[in-house]
């Protein structure tokens, strides 16, 4: 007995002396243990990942995500296949929420702004002090009513212990506050069916689609989870493929992608939706609403008739007719609306209309319902943010506290928060990175990043997110939940005993104790606990609520938008959220800098989008930078000419801009918000995003514009292939295996054959949005890295993957953008192999087309001979800097200066599930290997398996009727196959 | 005068006059004669009438040795280390000829080479000491060698031929080779070879490239991390468990099936034999040098154990036995204590 | 026949082995300056990676491998005039070939550079070479590459035996003359060489033979490095044409560079008698031909591609005569296959200074050809998507002006180390000196 204790102990001292060191100094430099594992905790096996599930918290859409950890380091993220948010999938944004952990440029301590103005780090213990006495002072003087705290939309633990935490002190003023809070969603929704909510939307039902300026596959609520419906939408069943039709003055991603883009006047959408109402009345295409509604409706969009519209809208009043009848005929069909770019003063109106149309077609209850609904309805108003900033100016606010949001990059610049910041004595920011607003604070305690942290997030009604830490505090950083409780505790005894817990995770715990009565209370707290962190939370089916037209509706009046700025602002600024970017806070991710805007191709930068014609007519060419001025501010950026622009409009994305935030947000273009006006819309408190009118003027100097494209030209080389929707049924009769088995010309050599397996991959062209999820992931996955703005303008990028992008001849008014992911086609018949003089690059037996590193000599002949041009070559020696290296993944070599490297199909996944299948005696199971990239697409258009198996999904769809490879011709036996995108002719 | 063999060397201007005096010694019977000249003339050729050079053997032997050597090159690596590239078979020979080819030029011409070097004895240092600076000038020069009483004939002939000089050569001067210039010329032959070799040698020893050893990503066992306290991975977690607590509430969730039966008996062999032995009566090889003995595994005390004390003694360790945790995932462990029961059984029907 | 006595040919063409004086040691001094700049801009790109070249993706190879072909075409007129010619009997030959093949080693030598230059990690250029590797395998001889080491490496070993061996009685009136060290040296570079009939009878012998060995050489060596773009599938590289053109160009590219190096060189060391006019014309005619030949292979290239109808060769050459290389492209047209018909105008190929200037233009056009071929390929090839330019780097540029350096270096100390025309085989030219009215 005796010696079993003294050894047992002895090695725990070890073990646990080591973790404390691990606690305690928790600085980049990783801490040791004296005998690293010697009893590794049970779930821990050094060299094998360990996974956690947890929420992505990079954007509101709050999407489940697990994270795989090597050596109690977290690596990669991957979505959730259990939560209902995203199934699995994750975009770019969330696979660069690890470059947000390991960034560089952390906050590592608290930091307090000495009398010089500098920031100074102080230890934890004084900064705490410090907050405590400041509050308990304003407390003791009654002025607790003072104190004012903005967070981002939080919901469950957190939230409720801000709450109560600022109750206790005595204040109410507590603001839930997000860039884009689609206030104009929510009021009309109150309008017209009085529930002051943001309901789902079943895009994947929905047999047509009109999206008015809702760029739901890029930031419009949950853009994943809409990826992924919009996919299902479109894929082909018996016949037929969903419709979309964008309306919209720009050519957004999503216009891209849809069946047609409805170039219409800016502000004017309102108009458009009131024309297909009244057609759709006029025409009885909607017997189903009651008659009495029914007149009260005529009556209201009696103006409208298509003319009428028509000269307003610029869109010719036959496309009204037809968009209506089309509408009206699609069971069932989706209006959607309220996305950033299309709010100007009348957003509401607009949306209410929007509602309406939804209405009359039958479409409420079916596509749109309400329940379950999104908890952005929670989200403050930015009315209340710019009350928020005149009490402030006041000086009616003592101390702010601010958590996790940057006001002031993005509010506009004339909402006047600077100068209010600057008469607000105390503001106190958590944020874990050094942004904007922070860097006006007068103390700075540094929060954990989500992955570092517990909490709960629920999206939506009935979705219940469940956060953990999935590795040890990087930076001595403290979570703001324990922050807030051990304040509690010191401010004075009455506080304390409001908050007895020790910690945010007992908090946790026991606000889902109360979660744990209502939906389980049968189960064991403990199981229900572990199995919720387990499976990253708990989810239950939301009921929707029946809703009827309440009668404020008739009551609304439908008044033209009217502009900010004169005559003399002769364009429509439409300022529109950035797809890596969101509202900024991506832009300090090296990852999201280097992924190109899927639109212009554009890295590492913000620009100017105006049409070429009124480009031309200003004498501006692209790389001009231009003076833009409005009312309220100036900025300068480069002109970029594109013509999937209303003619006089320009646009400007939304997130780069920075001035503080970080080495790679620093100082790239500028932020559009400089030029808005401040004056929220009227009706829903929202701000106006494009209802700013600007004047653009010629520097006369010049900024390069850096895009990865050569030509965005096919020259009818057949590398982006399309199918219309006749022929695919044509072909769809003669059923599956139609796409005949690539009719190869006689081979002057025997193939050789596959023992084993022969990996391939499917490429669904119908399905690929080009959101670059792929990429990020990839670029995660495989150690790549990131070079950087200048060298991506030599043409050194280093991506294995990327979305080519090409635009045929454009249609007025008909998108034909075609994105194509492009990647090394393992093809049987390698050209890059054979000219390798040192067999560095090799055909394996499983039918991988290996890169051996450490042979490579670096003649680059491969390359050359590669038509694919997918091989990447090592220029430099790339560095990762501390520590943003603790995300390499370990399974995967990073490469050294002079040698070539390029996909590998993620090889060390198909070694780790072979290595596995071998253990349990048995082959790979089909599906056991994903690739990074066909994990990550939120569309689910990359489809990876064993070619050898004919009943493997990958091979069924290499033999599909849409089939095709690209360059079959050159006969190189690619063991990708793409899948031609459906066209569907629209009048 | 004395006898045995003299030699004579006459020197002339003009190339009419040394052929004559050629074809008058010939005539003369004078067989042992040899001519120096500034350049190479077919009618010195002739009038010498010598047979067709051997060297053109030595290139035709080089040639077909170096197509043989590129067959064998090519074919033999080729089939040696059977990669694939390029859809390509493993002997394509098409451009495997194109090395053949090269080879063949390459052998062919060093041979050529070495058959002239070894025709004409050269390289050496030493020159002949009948030699004259004026043959590599304008100067043609004719040597003859006789029975010293032919000498006077000799003479004479070159005289009538107009030599501008004939003068006696000392044969005893006249070594054939100098030796201390072979050597020269050899060492110089030996050091290129032996670097070759050594090359040979070296080259495939050099590792191939360390470029990439070091790493900047974070190895396994490299500065490990604990792990997140209270954090459950996907996996699940057990919770640590004393073992009293543990032999009253664990439960076996796996059922003694077949499968789990077999994988238990192949990881207590791994595991356990070396001390608990085949039969887990404890009597494995490692037993014997142990302190206290491993537990007989089939005893009373012991089969009386609930599966969820089994199983833990197995996670944490007992008295000298070792946590097995690490190298056995709970799955593992309970297939093990499975196996132990059917042990336990059979030991019990004895 | 050039009427002159044996001792006065020995006399002229020593002259040229006098001790030189400053202007040579000048030029020696700048010559070395540029091969430093050239050498420390390579050490640059050693440590910093090739970043430091214009390269990228898709224009994986760029100057240095033009300029590889470039040097490799230069050495073939050498063996062309040494053997070649040798084989046909061209008596006028034997004044130049000297020079010619002096011009083909150095240029050989210096070619042999940029395949090491070029690489990723030129420290591991011993992979290339056919032994059994760490791992035990061996190199790929599918590889057009590989190829290239061979036929480069064993055209550099036998010409440089077929240069040698040529020079061995030369070497002998060197070592004649010479007195002190130069005496040792040359003793020994002569190998002892007497003039003897034996000697005289196996080395013509050998040297035929050896002629008749460079001869094929020569055609396979470029064919290889042709086949270095034949081989692929690149478009404006993939054509069965590339062999035969290619070592047409090479010649045509020597045979001006011979003339570039020949004109200054008779004129500084007065060799007017010896190389005259005549010999230059020659060569002039031959680059007539050559140019035709030139101009024949850019005919059918662009025949070709419209005739073959693959959309891919089309835009490609379509891509050369209006795309971003343009200049370069017309550059070559002219220089190669234009130019050259000037001299079928008596007048100019009898004028030394339009031959010099002409040769020079050719020598342009003629890496104006690589150039093209190479980068314009490349840089516009399936994926328009992945379309991208090239601009060669101010390192590259030094490293060209060091390697150009390098092989001047080398003539440099040829002209002043060895005659640079053949004493002996001048003096096959030379009627023998004949009594006559010898009695029978």
């Amino acid at each position: 007995m005796s010696q079993r204790i003294n050894r047992r102990n002895f090695l725990k001292i070890l073990g646990v002396g080591g973790a404390a060191t691990a606690l305690v100094s928790c600085s980049a430099e990783p801490p040791e243990t004296l005998i690293p594992y010697l009893i590794p905790p049970e779930e821990i096996i050094p060299g094998v990942a360990t996974w956690y599930a947890t929420v992505c918290r990079e954007c509101p859409a709050g999407c489940g995500m697990l994270v795989r950890t090597r050596e109690g380091r977290a690596v990669k993220v991957e979505g959730n296949p259990s939560h209902p948010v995203n199934r699995g999938r994750l975009c770019a944004r969330g696979q660069a929420s690890l470059q947000g952990l390991y960034n560089p440029d952390r906050i590592r301590q608290p930091l307090l702004r000495g009398d010089s103005g500098q920031f100074q780090s102080i230890s934890w213990e004084e900064a705490e002090r410090l907050l405590v006495e400041r509050l308990a002072d304003l407390r003791r003087q009654g002025k607790a009513k003072g104190i004012a705290c903005v967070t981002p939309l939080l919901s469950g633990s957190l939230d409720h212990l801000i709450g109560t935490w600022l109750a206790a002190l005595g204040s109410k003023r507590r603001l839930t506050y997000e860039a884009f809070a689609y206030e104009p969603l929510k009021a009309a929704n109150r309008i017209v069916f009085g529930l002051d909510v943001i309901p789902s939307y079943d895009i994947g039902a929905a047999e047509l689609l009109l999206s008015f300026g809702a760029d739901f596959l890029e930031t419009w609520i949950s853009p994943v989870a809409y990826t992924s419906a919009f996919a299902t939408m479109r894929a082909y069943r018996d016949g037929r493929v969903g419709t979309a039709i964008y309306v919209g003055p720009r050519l957004s991603l999503t216009a891209a992608n849809t069946d047609q883009w409805v170039r219409i006047k800016p502000g004017t959408e309102l108009y458009l939706v009131m024309g297909l109402i009244h057609v759709i009345l006029k025409e009885r295409l909607a017997p189903s609403i009651p008659q009495k509604e029914a007149k009260q409706l005529k009556a209201l969009v009696k103006a409208y008739d298509p003319e009428a519209v028509a000269a307003v809208t610029e869109v010719p009043a036959g496309k009204v007719f037809r968009l209506a009848r089309m509408f009206a005929r699609a069971r069932p069909g989706l209006a959607i609306g309220g996305g950033v770019a299309a709010a100007s003063r009348n957003a509401t109106a607009t949306l209410v209309a929007i509602n309406l149309l939804n209405y009359v077609t039958g479409n409420v209850g079916r596509t749109v319902r309400f329940g379950p609904n999104a908890n952005l309805a929670k989200l403050a108003t930015y009315r209340d943010m710019l009350s928020l900033v005149k009490a402030m100016d006041k000086g009616e606010v003592q101390a702010l506290l601010l958590y996790g949001v940057n006001p002031l990059f993005t509010l506009p610049e004339a909402a006047g928060f600077r100068a209010a910041l600057k008469k607000t004595p105390f503001v106190v920011s958590f944020a874990p990175f050094m942004d904007e607003t922070t860097a006006e604070a007068n103390l700075i305690l540094p929060d954990h990043t989500p992955l570092e942290s517990w909490g709960d997030y629920s999206p939506w009604e009935g979705v219940h997110g469940l956060m953990q830490p999935v590795m040890q505090p990087v930076f001595k950083t403290k979570a703001v939940g324990d922050l807030l409780l051990s304040v509690a505790k010191r401010v004075d005894d009455r506080m304390a005993k409001e908050f007895p817990w020790p910690t945010f995770y007992e908090y946790a715990r026991d606000r889902w104790g109360e979660l744990h009565r209502r939906l389980a209370p049968m189960k064991e707290f403990e199981a229900f606990w572990e199995e919720a962190l387990r499976s990253g939370g708990i989810w239950k089916e939301a009921r929707a609520t029946p809703v009827r037209l309440s009668p404020e509706v008739f009551q609304m009046a439908f008044e033209p938008p009217e502009l900010d700025g004169g005559a003399a602002e002769a364009f429509h600024l439409l300022p529109f959220p950035s797809l890596v970017h969101y509202d900024g806070r991506g832009a300090n991710r090296p990852w999201l800098q280097e992924l190109p805007d899927p639109v212009t191709e554009i890295v590492w930068d913000s620009w100017l989008e105006i049409h070429p014609e009124a480009a031309k007519r200003m004498g501006i060419g692209d790389g001009d930078v231009i003076a833009v001025t409005s009312p309220h501010g100036a900025l300068e950026l480069p002109a970029h000419l594109h013509d999937g622009l209303h003619l006089d409009t320009v646009a400007i994305p939304i997130g780069q801009g920075h001035w503080a935030y970080g080495r790679y947000a620093g100082g790239r273009g500028a932020n559009p918000l400089v030029l808005l006006s401040p004056d929220p819309e009227e009706v829903s408190g929202g701000l106006a995003w494009s209802a700013t009118k600007v004047s653009l003027r010629k520097t006369g100097r010049r900024h390069h514009l850096v895009t990865v494209g050569g030509s965005s030209q096919q020259f009818g080389r057949g590398i982006a292939q399309t199918i219309s929707l006749a022929e695919m049924t044509e072909l769809a009769k003669d059923g599956e295996g139609a796409g005949r088995e690539a009719h190869r010309p006689k081979q002057i050599y025997p193939p050789h054959d596959h023992p084993k397996h022969r990996w391939g991959m499917s490429i669904d062209l119908n399905a690929c949005v080009g959101c670059n999820a792929c990429v990020a992931a990839c670029y995660a996955e495989n150690n790549i890295p990131v070079v950087g703005k200048e060298r991506v303008a030599e043409g050194r990028i280093m991506s294995w993957i990327r979305i080519t992008r090409f635009v045929e001849a454009q249609q007025p008014n008909r998108p034909d953008i075609r994105f194509l992911p492009m990647l090394c086609q393992h093809c049987d018949a390698a050209p890059c192999e054979s000219v390798c003089p040192v067999y560095a690059t090799i055909h394996t037996p499983e039918g991988l087309n290996a890169q051996v590193y450490n042979r490579c000599v670096g003649v680059r002949y491969c390359s050359n001979n590669c038509p694919y041009k997918v091989r990447r070559f090592n220029w430099f020696q790339y560095a990762w800097p501390e520590p943003l290296n603790w995300q390499l993944n370990p399974d995967v070599t990073v490469r050294t200066v002079g040698i070539m490297e390029k996909c590998t199909f993620c090889v060390q996944r198909i070694r780790e599930a072979e290595d596995r299948a071998k253990d349990e005696g048995r082959v790979v199971r089909e599906g056991e290997v994903t690739p990074a990239c066909a994990q990550a697409c939120p569309a689910r258009a990359i489809v990876f398996g064993d070619l050898k198996d004919p009943r493997s999904e990958v091979s069924k769809l290499s033999r599909d009727s849409r089939r095709y490879q690209v360059l079959e011709e050159l006969n190189t036996q690619p063991a990708v196959t793409y899948l031609k995108k459906i066209r569907q002719a629209l009048e | 005068m004395s006898s045995g063999s003299r030699e004579l060397l006459g020197i002339f201007t003009h190339l009419d006059a040394l052929l004559q005096a050629i074809h008058r010694l010939r005539d003369a019977g004078y067989r042992d004669s040899g001519v120096f000249s500034p350049l190479p003339r077919h009618e010195l050729e002739e009038a010498l009438a010598r047979g067709p050079s051997p060297v053109r053997l030595f290139t035709l032997v080089g040639a077909i040795l170096g197509a043989a050597t590129g067959f064998v090159l090519t074919i033999a690596t080729s089939l040696h280390y059977p990669l694939i590239t390029g859809g390509k078979p493993i002997v394509s020979i098409p451009p495997f000829l194109v090395i053949v080819f090269e080879l063949t030029i390459l052998f062919g011409a060093l041979a050529t080479i070495l058959g002239m070097l070894l025709n004409i004895r050269l390289p050496r240092l030493k020159l002949q000491p009948d030699y004259d600076p004026r043959f590599s000038v304008d100067r043609f020069g004719l040597w003859v060698r006789c029975q010293g009483d032919q000498i006077d004939a000799a003479q004479r002939i070159l005289h009538s031929c107009r030599a501008e000089e004939v003068s006696e050569v000392l044969l005893e001067e006249k070594k054939p080779r100098s030796k201390r210039a072979d050597r020269f010329i050899l060492g110089v032959l030996v050091i290129l070879l032996g670097v070759i070799v050594v090359l040979a040698y070296l080259l495939p020893r050099l590792p191939v490239t360390s470029d990439m050893a070091h790493q900047p990503s974070i190895k396994p066992q490299e500065h490990p991390l604990p792990p997140a306290p209270n954090s459950v991975p996907v996996q699940g977690k057990e919770r640590r468990m004393e073992l009293l607590e543990a032999s009253e509430q664990l439960q076996n969730p796996v059922q003694a099936t077949p499968a789990s039966f077999e994988h238990g008996k192949q990881l207590f062999q791994i595991y356990c034999v070396p001390c608990h032995g085949p039969n887990a009566k404890g009597k494995g090889p490692v037993a014997k040098k142990l302190s206290t003995p491993p537990d007989d595994l089939t005893k009373e005390s012991a089969v009386e154990q609930t599966d969820g004390y089994v199983y833990t003694v197995i996670g944490q360790g007992g008295a000298t036995m070792p946590p097995q945790a690490e190298g056995l995932s709970p799955r593992d462990r309970w297939d093990v204590v499975n196996f132990l029961r059917s042990l336990q059984r059979e030991a019990g029907a004895r | 026949m050039i009427q002159l006595s044996y001792s006065q040919v020995n006399r002229d063409l020593l002259k040229t082995m006098e001790p030189p004086g400053k202007v040579y040691y000048v030029i020696l001094a700048l010559d070395l300056a540029v091969l430093a700049w050239g050498f420390y801009a390579w050490t640059y790109q050693l440590r910093t990676g090739l970043g430091v070249t214009g390269l990228n993706s898709p224009v994986g190879w760029g100057v240095y491998i033009a300029t590889f072909v470039f040097w490799v075409g230069i050495a073939h007129s050498g063996t062309l005039i040494s053997a070649i010619l040798f084989l046909f009997r061209c008596r006028w030959r034997n004044p130049i070939y000297r020079t010619a093949e002096a011009m083909t080693v150095f240029a050989v030598m210096t070619a042999a550079l940029y395949p090491i230059i070029h690489l990723g990690r030129p420290w591991r250029f011993y992979w290339l070479l056919p032994y059994q590797q760490r791992g035990h395998f061996w190199i790929n001889f599918r590889s057009p590459l590989i190829m290239d080491v061979f036929a480069v490496a064993t055209y550099f070993i036998v010409s440089a035996a077929f240069f040698f061996t040529g020079l061995v009685p030369d070497l002998a009136v060197v070592r004649d003359k010479a007195v002190g060290w130069r005496r040792k040296f040359y003793t020994f570079l002569a190998q002892g060489w007497e003039g003897t009939d034996r000697e005289w009878r196996h080395y013509s012998s050998a040297y035929l033979l050896l002629a008749a060995l460079a001869t094929p050489l020569v055609i396979s060596v470029h064919s290889i490095v042709s086949w270095d773009f034949a081989l692929t599938i690149v478009p404006g590289w993939h054509s069965t044409i590339f062999a035969p053109y290619f070592v047409a160009g090479a010649i045509h590219s020597g045979l001006a560079m011979v003339l570039t190096i020949l004109i200054p060189l008779r004129r500084i060391f007065r060799l007017e008698t010896y190389i005259t006019p005549a010999h230059l014309e020659n060569l002039a005619k031959l680059l007539i031909l050559t140019g035709l030949i030139m101009g024949y292979s850019y005919g059918t290239e662009f025949f070709i591609s419209w005739y073959g109808g693959n959309i891919f060769e089309q835009a490609t050459f379509r891509y050369r005569i209006v795309g971003d290389y343009a200049l370069a492209f017309w550059i070559m047209a002219v220089a190669n296959s234009v130019v050259p018909l000037l001299f079928t105008v008596k007048k100019i190929r009898m004028s030394v200074p339009w031959l010099f200037g002409l040769s020079l233009v050719i020598n342009v056009g003629m890496w104006c050809e690589r150039f093209v071929i190479i980068i314009a390929s490349l840089a516009h090839d399936y994926i328009p998507f992945a379309w991208g330019l090239y601009k060669p780097s101010w390192v590259e540029l030094s490293v060209l002006a060091g390697t150009f350096a390098w092989f001047f270096l080398w003539f440099l100390l040829f002209v002043k180390f060895l005659p640079v025309v053949s004493i002996t085989e001048v003096k096959e030219l030379v009627e023998p000196p004949l009594k006559g009215g010898v009695d029978p």
